[in-house]
């Protein structure tokens, strides 16, 4: 196992978390990974939808091909109106767990100016406990009117997390789902070659729809892929008389597998792949089986060219849809170690059939 | 000096009510250059003497600004989560997703959690959790927890302040920290005039749960004025009752809690200095420390000089420099003409 390797993969995390990248407007993370492979020696291409693709040569003569994605777009706001009190209107971008809004600190537009949400006083809105939706919100930059504004309508806003370590492996901060599965593709690309060739793709659009997964996946067309994202741990307290409160998935228990969700049945015989190597290695896993939830890149691939066999794979997050969410390095060390045993193990056998 | 580098400072103390210590040192460390004497008061408020030129005895006025701050108070560990209480009036809407600060037996940074909304019923999707539903997650095993942290540990939200565009700046208590950097001001300017009385600025502790600071303080000191200082509401969309334009100078109180003579006195130091001062009416209670002073004692004339803030009780409260700076250039001028017949001319109907 790798485990001087955490060091790095929190310092990597840390440098892609506090990024800005909402759907759509990926341009500051795309500019890191590039930054990133190049060093490593690669030769990244930009696609149509700006998602970064690199190509791991593999030890096969190159008929053989896995994509492995990991989406770098974060959930955050599209600016719609630029009010003349100075306060500025929103619409969101992703699905957000408005309990999470209220008072979050934002970055505004390209240049990032520090704004805030209004909120009404508690003194003002006793008894008022509808839940406030994020569209219906208001931004101040602390500008007194229009004309000092520097943003412009249709830019971003994001939420202003600070990357904090909470003990030596639990980490806070924002985008985890996105920006550990681009941590865990960096890893992969390094070390000895798969017996196939790696397609590895940097997507765009996941959270509004897995848009620049399914160009990537056409272009690729791989025998196999596996989706790199995050899972909502539930291992938390509340009411037990609630729906689905028994918990699921835990911080720290291992690597997630989508079975199901609402967008995809994952391959049977992956999920048998990966959990034999799971069992031999001593990786604890978990799984995820909901229809609520969705993984839009995953369904996304699954339906590109005629069908790809494909799996999710993700760390479990505490707090997914909120600007502060957990997540522990261990969970992000065993799905690298994991992954990385998985594809090493695939053979052709494996890549041929994909149904029994 | 840097008013905004010293209320940005005030501002991201930890203070919560009842353990203001660390604010406290801050405010006494900012104070020190400008006054005779600093003490600090049997329930934690601090004081700094600014002595008059007036021949003893001299008569005295109190300046008082809160600097306790809302916050939260473990109420039980559940398996490594911890369940709240409220110190002051907090707003439960805004906790969930909230940075926070636990001070167990060391610092812990946590964040405040609520059940996934899948794992919730239809109904309460669409409402804030209580506080029965959220609790503070550290991310730390269970046992780990309940070795740092114990019942009664303090709870700070951690929310830095942020500047914002103009002179504006966000940050979590500037109820009432904007006006204790209005009497740092005051203390600053008064450096280069004289005045015959002396200033007692007050810090005062336990505003949030019932202005306890501001009345064991105005008993022991039993100053001959007061002017208390506190945070009003700012102008913004869905606002009802009376609000103010942030940057369009300071508000004053008028009504039962306050004297009308001061109050008048007060216009008129702003008409000297051609500073606009905004009314407040105040039928009865001012929800401020003004409330306990006015009665301490045999009576104590107070006034009420107000900052206007956005989003007041949240963590992205938000106020104009201007105002902050005016608040204490006002004080500074009422002061320096104070003279020592001005006791004389306070009567009650003007």
């Amino acid at each position: 196992m790798n485990t001087p390797l955490k060091g790095h993969l929190k310092e990597q995390l840390k440098t892609l978390s506090e990024a800005v990248g909402v759907s759509g407007a990926e341009g500051e993370v795309r500019k890191l990974i590039i930054g990133t492979l190049k060093e490593q020696g690669f030769d990244p291409a930009i696609d149509s939808m700006g998602s970064v693709s690199v190509v791991r040569k593999g030890t096969g003569d190159g008929s053989r091909r896995v994509l492995v994605s990991a989406h770098m777009d974060e959930i955050g706001f599209m600016i719609t109106e630029m009010g003349d009190d100075g306060l500025i209107h929103i619409t969101d971008v992703g699905t957000h767990d408005d309990r999470f809004a209220s008072t979050q600190r934002l970055l505004v537009g390209k240049e990032k100016a520090p704004g805030v949400f209004l909120w009404l006083p508690i003194h003002k809105s006793v008894g008022q406990n509808n839940l406030v939706k994020t569209e219906d919100m208001l931004i101040d930059v602390g500008a007194a009117d229009k004309s000092s504004m520097t943003a412009k309508i249709g830019e971003s806003v994001a939420y202003a997390s600070r990357f904090t370590e909470l003990s030596p492996v639990v980490m806070r901060g924002k985008a985890f789902d996105s920006r550990a599965a681009c941590v865990v593709l960096i890893a992969l690309l390094s070390g000895d070659p798969f017996p196939f060739d790696l397609h590895a793709v940097f997507t765009t659009q996941a959270l509004i729809g897995g848009r620049g997964g399914a160009i990537a996946a056409y272009r690729t067309n791989p025998q196999a892929a596996f989706v790199l994202t995050g899972f909502a741990a539930n291992d938390l307290p509340g009411n037990p008389d609630a729906i689905d409160f028994a918990p699921t998935i835990r911080l720290g228990a291992g690597p997630v597998i989508g079975a199901l969700d609402g967008r995809v049945i994952a391959n049977r015989l992956l999920i048998k792949h990966i959990r034999k190597v799971a069992d031999a290695m001593g990786i604890s896993y978990q799984f995820h089986a909901s229809n609520g939830a969705q993984q839009p890149e995953g369904g996304a691939i699954n339906l590109a060219q005629a069908g790809i066999p494909m799996l999710t794979i993700g760390v479990p997050i505490r707090y997914m849809g909120s600007p502060n969410t957990l997540l522990n390095l261990n969970d992000l060390q065993a799905m690298i170690d994991l992954l990385r045993e998985s594809l090493n193990a695939l053979t052709s056998e494996n890549l041929e059939q994909s149904h029994d | 000096m840097d008013l905004k580098a010293h209320l940005r400072q005030l501002c991201d103390a930890s203070g919560p009510s009842g353990y203001e210590a660390p604010v406290r040192e801050v405010i006494a460390a900012a104070w020190q250059p400008w006054v005779d004497a600093l003490e600090v008061g049997k329930l934690g408020s601090l004081i700094g003497l600014k002595s008059g030129s007036g021949t003893e005895p001299r008569p005295r006025i109190m300046l008082c600004a809160h600097m306790d701050e809302i916050g939260l108070m473990v109420r039980q560990i559940d398996q490594g989560f911890l369940k709240v209480s409220r110190l002051g009036g907090i707003d439960v809407r805004l906790l969930p997703g909230m940075n926070v600060w636990v001070q167990g037996q060391r610092m812990l940074p946590g964040v405040v959690g609520v059940p996934p909304s899948f794992a919730l019923e239809a109904a309460a999707q669409n409402e804030y959790p209580t506080y029965n539903d959220l609790f503070i997650d550290l991310g730390l095993p269970a046992d780990e927890v309940t070795a740092l942290v114990s019942v009664g540990d303090v709870i700070t939200l951690d929310a830095p302040a942020v500047d914002l565009q103009t002179d504006r700046m966000a940050g979590k208590a500037l109820d009432d920290r904007a006006c204790v950097a209005a009497v740092t001001a005051c203390l600053d300017i008064l450096q280069s005039r004289s005045h015959t009385w002396d200033v007692l600025a007050v810090a005062s502790v336990q505003e949030e749960v019932g202005s306890w600071g501001a009345k064991t303080e105005a008993f022991r000191l039993a100053p001959d004025l007061a002017i208390a200082l506190d945070v009003t509401f700012g102008s913004q969309p869905g606002m009802t009752g009376n609000t103010y334009t942030l940057g369009e100078g300071p508000v004053i109180g008028l009504g039962a809690n306050l004297h009308p003579a001061l109050y008048q006195a007060l216009h008129e130091a702003a008409d000297r200095l051609e500073m606009a001062l905004h009314d407040e009416p105040f039928p009865a209670h001012t929800g401020t420390d003004a409330w306990p002073i006015q009665i301490s004692r045999d009576g104590i004339p107070t006034a009420l000089l107000q900052v206007p803030i956005r989003n007041m009780h949240s963590t992205v409260e938000t106020v104009s420099m201007r105002d902050v700076e005016r608040t204490g250039r006002l004080m500074a001028e009422f002061i320096a003409h104070l003279n020592a017949d001005f006791l004389t001319t306070l009567t009650w109907d003007i």
